[in-house]
C-alpha cells in the first residue's frame, strides 16, 4: 500500500523566497503558509497553468487542511484528471495541487514585482475579473 | 502766578543749572527735551524736593544715589562740605515775586560718603519796588500749602503716565479724594471729628455715675470701630476689584481677534486621539477585508472546478450511485475467489452471473462513493458561501471608506489648526487666559467678599443703632446725667450738621468740576459726533456718554481716555481757585502717533491759559508733535548728559 503524503511541497529555493515577498506585502502578512499557497494555487489554476516541481520541499502538513480545503483540492484533482478515480490516490490530488500552486506563485510574484500601486487593489480586481470569465460556467 | 525762573546746585545730574521760563509768546509754554536717563523726571522731583521735601518720582536707579552731585563729589576732598539747593521763583498775582528756596548740606566723610548736616527752608516775598521779606518755618510751609497745595499737587506736577492710567485704577477714589482736596473741606472734617469725640467724652463721663451707660458706650465704641474697620476693607476690596476689572478688560481687548489657543490645541489632542482611533478600526477593517478576500478569491479562481464536482455528485446522486448501497470492491472479491463473502458459500454459476451484473450496473466504486460524500457539504458550502462573501466585502468596503473619510476630516482639520496656531505665539497667549482667569478670580472673590462685608457693614449699622438706643434708653433714666445730655445733642446736631454741610460742598464741588470736565473735554475733543456727555456721578464714579446713550469710557480709546483726564485735571485746576502752572513728565509716550498731533494743539491751547510746561523725550517730540509746537512755544531747553554720564547740562 502507498503511503499517503503527509505534507504539501514546494519547488524548493525560489518558491520559498517568492513566498517570503509575498509576506512583505500587507495582504499577504497574516496568511499562514497553507493560506498563501491555496491562493497561489487558485490563481494557477485559473489561468490554467501548472509546472512539475524540481526540488520537492515540504512547505506546510498535509494535517493542517481543513475538511473544506481538502474538497477544494479534490474538485480540482477531479477537474484536472477528468476522471473521479483520482479521489482515491491522495498522492495524485497533491501532486496536481502542487504544480498549479508553482506555476501560480510565479505568476502572483511577478504581478506583484510589476504593481506600482496598492497590492490590495491589484489581488481585488484580478478576482473580480475572474469572477467575470467564470461566471459562465 | 507762574513759575519765572528754577535754579538747581548739586542736586542729582544737575550741577549748577537755570532754566528761565520767561513767557514771549501768545502760549506760555516751555518744551524740555532730554533722552531717557538725562534727568527729565529729577527736574520734576527737583520741584517737588524744593516745596515738599520728598522725591515721589525718583527711579530705582536714583534711589540707590546720594541726592548730591555725584562730579561734585568727586571734584571735593574727604572733610569738604557741600550743599544742594533748589531754588523755584513764582510771580504771583498781587505783583509780588516769590522764591521758594530749600537747600541741604552735606559733609564728606574720608571715604567721600555725604552724610546730610542741616536742612533749610526759606520763602522770599519781594514786593514791586524789591523790599524782601524771607519767610521760614510754618509760615513757610504755609506760603507753599497757599501757593501749591500738597493735597493736590499730582494735578500740577505729574508723569504722563498718570493720564494713562488715571480712570483704569480706583476710578470712584480717585476722583472722590479730588473732590474732596479742591473742597477743601479738611476743616469741617476736623470740627465733625471733634464733634464726635466731644459726644463720646460727654457719654463717658455719664457712664461713670453709671456703669451700665459706660459699658452701653465702650461697646458703642467698638462697634463704630468695626464699622470703620468695615469700611476700610469695602474700600480696599473695590480697589482690587476695579483693577481686576480693568486688567480682565485689558486681556479681553488684547485677545479679541486671536483664536483661543486652549481651546484649538484642545480640539488639537481630540482628533489626534480620535485619529488614532480610527487608524485601528481601519487597520482591523482592513485584515478583516482581506481574509474575505482570500476566501472569496479561493472560490471565484476555483468556480470551473467547483461547479464540475457539484454537477458530478448530483449525477451520481441522481443514478442512485451514492450514497452506495452496494460495495462494489467487495462485489469484485467474491467474484474473483467465487466465494460469497457473507454467507461464505461457493457460488454457483447464476449466483456468478448476478454478482457480475451487479458489479456492472454500479460504476463507482465505495471509497470514490464516499470520497464525493465527504466532499459534497464543504463543495455546495462555497456557492452559498460566495453570495454572503460578496455582501460581507460591500459592507466592508463601505466601512472602510467611512474611517478613511474620518480620517481625512480630521487630517484636514488639524492642518488647519496648526496653521492658525503658526501665525501666534501660542505661550504669549496662553498666558494672557491665564491673565485673565486668574483676574476672573479676584473679580469673583472680590464680589463675593464685597457682599459679605456689606452685609457684615449693614448689621454692625443695625448693631450700633441699637447700642445708640439703648444708650439713650439708659441715660433717659438717669436724671443725673440731664445737662450732660443736652450738650450730647447738642454735639450731635453740630455733628450732623457739618457733615451735611461737607456733603453739601463736596456735591457742589462735584458738578463744578463735572461741568468744567465736560466742557474742557469737548472742546479739545478732535472727535466732535461721538460722545454726548461727561458725567461724576453721586457716588464719584465717572461716566463718558456715547452719542448712542451708553456709557463708553470702558471701549474708548487710550488717547481718548488721556484728554478725559487731562480734561478733568483743568477742571481741577479752575475748581480748586489755584492758578498753577502744569508741568508733566513725558505726556506723549502712551498716545499712539496718529494722536500726537491732536494732543500737541491741546497744549498750544492750554498754554493759552495757564503755564504748561512739558518735559519731552526725543521720540516724543516726533514730527506730528514739533509741526505744531516749534512755532509756539516760549522757550525750549534741551538736556544733555555729560561723557562720564554724571551731569546735566540744560541748553537752549
Amino acid at each position: 500500500m502507498i503511503k499517503e503524503p503527509d505534507r504539501l511541497n514546494i519547488d524548493g529555493d525560489d518558491d520559498r523566497k517568492r513566498y517570503e515577498a509575498l509576506k512583505s506585502e500587507d495582504f499577504f502578512a497574516n496568511m499562514d503558509n497553507k493560506d498563501r499557497f491555496m491562493l497561489a494555487m487558485a490563481v494557477g489554476f485559473d489561468s490554467g497553468l501548472k509546472q512539475p516541481l524540481s526540488k520537492r520541499e515540504g512547505f506546510f502538513l498535509a494535517k493542517d487542511l481543513q475538511k473544506e480545503d481538502e474538497a477544494l483540492l479534490g474538485a480540482i484533482a477531479i477537474k484536472d484528471f477528468g476522471n473521479i478515480d483520482v479521489l482515491k490516490e491522495k498522492a495524485s490530488i497533491y501532486r496536481i495541487a502542487e504544480e498549479y500552486a508553482h506555476a501560480g506563485l510565479k505568476i502572483l510574484y511577478d504581478k506583484i514585482l510589476s504593481q506600482k500601486g496598492s497590492i490590495n487593489k491589484l489581488i481585488e480586481k484580478e478576482i473580480y475579473d475572474a469572477k467575470e470569465r467564470n461566471k459562465k460556467h | 502766578m507762574r513759575i519765572e525762573d528754577i535754579i538747581i546746585k548739586n542736586y542729582r545730574q544737575y550741577r549748577d543749572e537755570e532754566i528761565i521760563l520767561k513767557k514771549s509768546k501768545e502760549c506760555d509754554l516751555f518744551i524740555i527735551i532730554g533722552r531717557n536717563g538725562t534727568g527729565k523726571t529729577n527736574l520734576l522731583n527737583a520741584i517737588n524736593w524744593c516745596l515738599y521735601y520728598d522725591e515721589v518720582h525718583l527711579s530705582r536707579e536714583s534711589k540707590g544715589l546720594p541726592i548730591l552731585n555725584l562730579n561734585t563729589i568727586n571734584d571735593s576732598k574727604a572733610g569738604d562740605k557741600k550743599e544742594v539747593m533748589v531754588k523755584i521763583g513764582v510771580s504771583a498775582d498781587d505783583d509780588r515775586y516769590y522764591s521758594f528756596e530749600r537747600k541741604e548740606q552735606y559733609l564728606l566723610d574720608n571715604k567721600k560718603m555725604p552724610s546730610k548736616r542741616q536742612t533749610s527752608f526759606i520763602v522770599t516775598n519781594t514786593d514791586v519796588k524789591g523790599n524782601a521779606k524771607f519767610i521760614e518755618g510754618e509760615e513757610a510751609e504755609n506760603y507753599v500749602e497757599r501757593f501749591f497745595p500738597r493735597g493736590i499737587r499730582e494735578y500740577f506736577f505729574f508723569d504722563g503716565e498718570r493720564l494713562d492710567n488715571y480712570f483704569k485704577e480706583a476710578k470712584a477714589q480717585n476722583i472722590s479724594h479730588a473732590v474732596f482736596e479742591i473742597s477743601q473741606i479738611d476743616l469741617l472734617e476736623r470740627i465733625s471729628k471733634n464733634f464726635d469725640t466731644l459726644s463720646r467724652e460727654y457719654t463717658r463721663e455719664i457712664g461713670k455715675t453709671n456703669p451700665q451707660i459706660n459699658d452701653t458706650e465702650l461697646q458703642l465704641e467698638r462697634a463704630k470701630s468695626n464699622l470703620e474697620d468695615i469700611d476700610r476693607r469695602i474700600k480696599e476690596k473695590r480697589d482690587n476689584l476695579n483693577i481686576a476689572i480693568s486688567e480682565i478688560q485689558e486681556c479681553t481687548k488684547a485677545l479679541a481677534d486671536i483664536p483661543d489657543v486652549r481651546q484649538l490645541e484642545k480640539e488639537r489632542e481630540e482628533l489626534r486621539e480620535a485619529s488614532e482611533l480610527k487608524e485601528g478600526l481601519l487597520e482591523e477593517s482592513t485584515s478583516e477585508k482581506n481574509e474575505l478576500i482570500l476566501e472569496y478569491g479561493k472560490i471565484v479562481y476555483l468556480l470551473p472546478a467547483i461547479n464540475n464536482t457539484v454537477k458530478i455528485i448530483d449525477d451520481q446522486h441522481k443514478s442512485g450511485e451514492i450514497p452506495p448501497s452496494i460495495d462494489k470492491d467487495l462485489l469484485k472479491e467474491m467474484v474473483n475467489i467465487n466465494t460469497c463473502k457473507i454467507c461464505n458459500r461457493k457460488l454457483d454459476e447464476e449466483s456468478k452471473q448476478h454478482v457480475v451484473k451487479l458489479i456492472e450496473k454500479h460504476t463507482l466504486s465505495g471509497e470514490t462513493a464516499n470520497k464525493l460524500i465527504l466532499m459534497e457539504g464543504p463543495i455546495k458550502n462555497y456557492l452559498n458561501k460566495m453570495n454572503n462573501l460578496e455582501k460581507e466585502l460591500s459592507r466592508k468596503d463601505r466601512e472602510i471608506q467611512q474611517y478613511e473619510n474620518e480620517l481625512t476630516s480630521n487630517d484636514k482639520r488639524l492642518k488647519a489648526i496648526d496653521k492658525q496656531m503658526g501665525a501666534y505665539d501660542a505661550e504669549k497667549i496662553k498666558s494672557w487666559y491665564k491673565k485673565r482667569d486668574d483676574y476672573e478670580r479676584i473679580k469673583s472673590e472680590a464680589e463675593v467678599t464685597l457682599g459679605r462685608f456689606k452685609s457684615d457693614k449693614e448689621k454692625q449699622k443695625i448693631e450700633i443703632d441699637k447700642l445708640n438706643d439703648q444708650l439713650r434708653e439708659d441715660m433717659d433714666k438717669e436724671y443725673k446725667a440731664k445737662n450732660i445730655k443736652l450738650r450730647i445733642a447738642l454735639c450731635d446736631k453740630a455733628n450732623r450738621i457739618v457733615t451735611n454741610a461737607k456733603e453739601s460742598i463736596m456735591q457742589e464741588t462735584r458738578r463744578d468740576i463735572e461741568k468744567e470736565t465736560k466742557e474742557i473735554f469737548f472742546n479739545l475733543l478732535w472727535k466732535k459726533e461721538t460722545y454726548a456727555d461727561v458725567r461724576i456721578n453721586v457716588d464719584y464714579s465717572i461716566s463718558l456718554i456715547h452719542s448712542m446713550g451708553f456709557d463708553a469710557l470702558g471701549t474708548t480709546s487710550a488717547a481718548e481716555r488721556e484728554l478725559l483726564a487731562l480734561a478733568f485735571t483743568l477742571a481741577l485746576h479752575k475748581a480748586s481757585g489755584f492758578d498753577c502752572p502744569i508741568l508733566i513728565d513725558t505726556p506723549l509716550a502712551r498716545v499712539a502717533d496718529e494722536h500726537r498731533e491732536n494732543f500737541a494743539k491741546i497744549f498750544s491751547a492750554i498754554s493759552k491759559e495757564k503755564q504748561t510746561i512739558l518735559l519731552f523725550t526725543s521720540a516724543e517730540y516726533s514730527y506730528e508733535t514739533s509741526n505744531i509746537l516749534d512755532s509756539l512755544y516760549s522757550n525750549k531747553y534741551t538736556l544733555n548728559l555729560s561723557k562720564n554720564e554724571k551731569e546735566t547740562k540744560i541748553g537752549e
